[in-house]
């Protein structure tokens, strides 16, 4: 019934094809003249001397807003619309408070995901802190063929893939193994509390985590060093050792997820139907047969969704970590994309190079995430999206 | 697990045991790998500096003291770099809970004209963003949140990972609820707020506990935006303490504690750092008994819905 109130006539939906595009031509009309107004003023607004330096842009807002106004005026009150306009407004006006409930978020995301997308421009930019972003000069590549021209670049991009295979190879089983040997616990309450312990240091931020190793392992004070020293051995340089810091990353990292990614797969395992551990019991399964052909197919899901994600955020995951581990001497080995865009942007002001290191590393992780989803999804069928 | 063991009254067989028991033992010996470094920081605040330079291993401390403590809030910088954190987590929590909440209740039904577009709009956000620069510029010189604490709280407040979980929690629950309060003439508010707000304490508690996580050990939004050290948040300043393992100017300041008889004490600095640290961990190992069975009914709702 609905379906045949809503069905339009052929020349309705001709009238109504129109319609939207004529607004989405006033709305771009009035982007353009705001971007205009941005471009010439400033985002702070103040480089206009005189009104009428703001006055084309402010024609093209207002010739926009009117087409805007008289689409959405043919589209309420034409005849041919009549109908499904009239349902259009009871939908709106019924469901009032929900837009209203979602206006704060939207405008969050907005504001604060949506507005930094245009400072990408930087990437391709000369900065000039005077100018602001949008009147700065362009420099088509240059950021690029500077940042890959230099010898560190090499160094930097073989870095971050080292330290995020590697530390993916050696923290994404940790979990796995973990949640299976849990399971295999025979009282429940010993379970409960050793799972309440290993979550722990994943509430703990990483300059805590670096002030426990300071308090084990700092060469003068710390406690495991200074029980060697009193068996008369040699000091044991944890911290500030280039060799050692990347170990340190990937041990310091399992210590404080690996107990936390198992929560995912406890709560795969814990969905899995104990009559199928029966069965199996009955055909003659051992337990170690019982983990191998139910409870490990049966998490296959989470293992897999979880790997998606894990590649797809391989070149930067530890920047925390990073920054709060590393120290003066272990800065060369520690040198990551996401360190070294700091480095250069915060610490050293070269916005626009670093805004377009950070860019490169977003496409190369888009670029892994969908890769790695396809791959899997023709392998097992199973995709993330 | 082990009520199939248990049920059907099996036999181990020896090998059975013998793993069982390594198991058991392995997972102790886990247990104590956690919690001994944090064991270790706590022993070490209450050492005082005779006793931290002549033994070289202090599992209990012989003369416990509470120098470090009664130094550390007798200087102004940690007691108000507390409350900074304070407010920042207990203000983000609310705004960041509230506000996605809302968001996920507004965008639960596909029906809502433009449903599709919201969602897009929302899930891009998940794959590509701005980066780091051009988020500072925005957050600094557009928003003109340069050094003020809403820097640090307004950004991120809308996590589209939280939207998700906190909107396949909601459409978990009987539609049936939502018709039957609508044909006794509520509103879109007084569903949320009488209904479905109620019936989600549980799955909430677990973001807001994820969000006020996040929001007390951040240091980095506070290191960018806040130039005025008196706005610090507690992090920060034990970042400074630790790394530049020297003094905060502040602390030097202060000229120290004394005794009954007006010398002064000579401190034992490690100990007052390590103070530090407990102090900001503190918080945590209080509420983390009561929260857990929350969090881990969250994030299975999460891992279920992708």
């Amino acid at each position: 019934m609905s379906e045949f109130i809503g069905r339009l006539t052929p020349q309705a939906r001709k009238l109504k094809g129109t319609l939207k595009a004529g607004f989405a031509a006033g709305l771009l009309l009035v982007c353009a003249g705001l971007g205009y107004l941005v471009y010439r003023n400033g985002v702070d607004g103040t480089r206009f001397k005189a009104w009428n330096q703001g006055l084309p842009g402010s024609l093209m807002m207002l010739a926009g807003g009117l087409v805007m106004l008289a689409c959405l005026a043919v589209y309420f009150f034409s005849g041919k619309l009549k109908r499904e306009s009239g349902r259009l407004l009871a939908d709106l006006s019924k469901d009032r408070y929900k837009y209203l409930l979602i206006a704060p978020g939207i405008l969050s995301v907005f504001l604060f995901n949506y507005l930094p997308m245009y400072g990408i421009v930087l990437a391709f930019k000369d900065f000039k802190a005077r100018l602001g972003i949008l009147a700065s000069p362009w420099n088509g590549w240059t950021n690029f063929t500077r940042f890959f021209g230099k010898s560190i670049s090499t160094e930097v991009i073989l870095n971050t893939l080292h330290i995020g295979v590697v530390q993916l190879l050696v923290s994404f089983p940790v979990p796995i193994i973990l949640a299976l040997l849990m399971n295999e616990l025979r009282s429940k309450r010993f379970r409960r509390t050793v799972q309440s312990v290993l979550y722990l240091p994943h509430f703990v931020s990483w300059i805590v985590i670096y002030s426990l190793l300071y308090s084990l392992f700092s060469v003068t004070s710390g406690i495991v060093n200074k029980i060697i020293l009193s068996m008369g051995g040699n000091a044991f340089n944890l911290l500030s050792d280039p060799n050692k810091f990347r170990p340190l990353l990937y041990g310091s990292n399992v210590w404080k997820e690996a107990g936390w990614g198992t929560i995912i797969y406890m709560a795969a395992i814990a969905g899995i139907d104990q009559e199928m551990y029966e069965a199996a019991y009955l055909d003659g399964a051992n337990r170690w047969q019982q983990v191998l052909y139910i409870t490990l197919p049966s998490i296959m899901f989470s293992v897999m969704t979880l790997l998606i994600l894990n590649v797809g955020s391989i070149l930067g995951n530890n920047f925390d970590q990073i920054m709060n581990l590393r120290t003066a001497p272990t800065m060369a080995v520690s040198n990551v994309i996401d360190t070294y865009v700091y480095d250069m942007g915060v610490t050293q002001g070269q916005f626009g190079l670093s805004t377009a290191i950070g860019l490169f590393q977003q496409v190369v992780n888009c670029i892994l995430l969908f890769t790695t989803n396809s791959i899997v999804k023709r392998m097992t069928g199973e995709g993330f999206f | 697990m082990s009520k199939k063991n248990q049920g059907n009254r099996i036999k181990r067989s020896t090998g059975e045991k013998v793993f069982d028991s390594l198991n058991v033992i392995f997972f102790i010996l886990c247990g104590l790998l956690m919690v001994l470094p944090f064991w270790n920081v706590i022993v070490l605040s209450f050492t005082s500096l005779g006793e931290f330079m002549s033994s070289p291993f202090i599992l209990f401390p012989k003369e416990p003291t509470l120098q470090a403590y009664q130094y550390v809030f007798a200087t102004p910088l940690i007691p108000r770099a507390y409350l900074m954190t304070i407010i920042i987590t207990v203000s983000a929590t609310i705004i960041s809970v509230l506000v996605t909440s809302m968001l996920a209740y507004g965008l639960m039904r596909p029906s809502l004209h433009g449903h599709k577009f919201f969602m897009i709009f929302l899930l891009i956000t998940m794959f590509f963003s701005g980066g780091m620069i051009p988020r500072y510029f925005v957050i600094k010189d557009t928003l003109g949140l340069d050094n003020s604490l809403w820097a640090l709280i307004l950004p991120g407040s809308v996590s589209v990972f939280n939207f998700i979980i906190i909107r396949s929690f909601y459409r978990q629950l009987p539609a049936a609820l939502e018709e039957s309060a609508r044909i006794d003439g509520a509103n879109d508010l007084t569903i949320l707020f009488r209904i479905i707000y109620p019936l989600s304490i549980p799955t909430l508690a677990t973001i807001a506990l994820f969000v006020a996580v996040s929001h007390w050990n951040a240091w980095f939004n506070a290191n960018l935006f806040i130039r005025d050290a008196k706005l610090y948040p507690l992090q920060l300043v034990i970042r400074n303490f630790i790394y530049r393992s020297n003094k905060p100017a502040e602390m030097q300041a202060f000229e120290g504690l004394r005794d009954a008889s007006g010398r002064l004490i000579s401190l034992n600095e490690e100990a007052v750092k390590m103070a530090t640290v407990v102090l900001s961990v503190v918080p945590l190992l209080a509420i983390y008994p009561f929260i857990q069975k929350y969090f881990e009914k969250g994030v299975t709702i999460g891992a279920v819905k992708g």
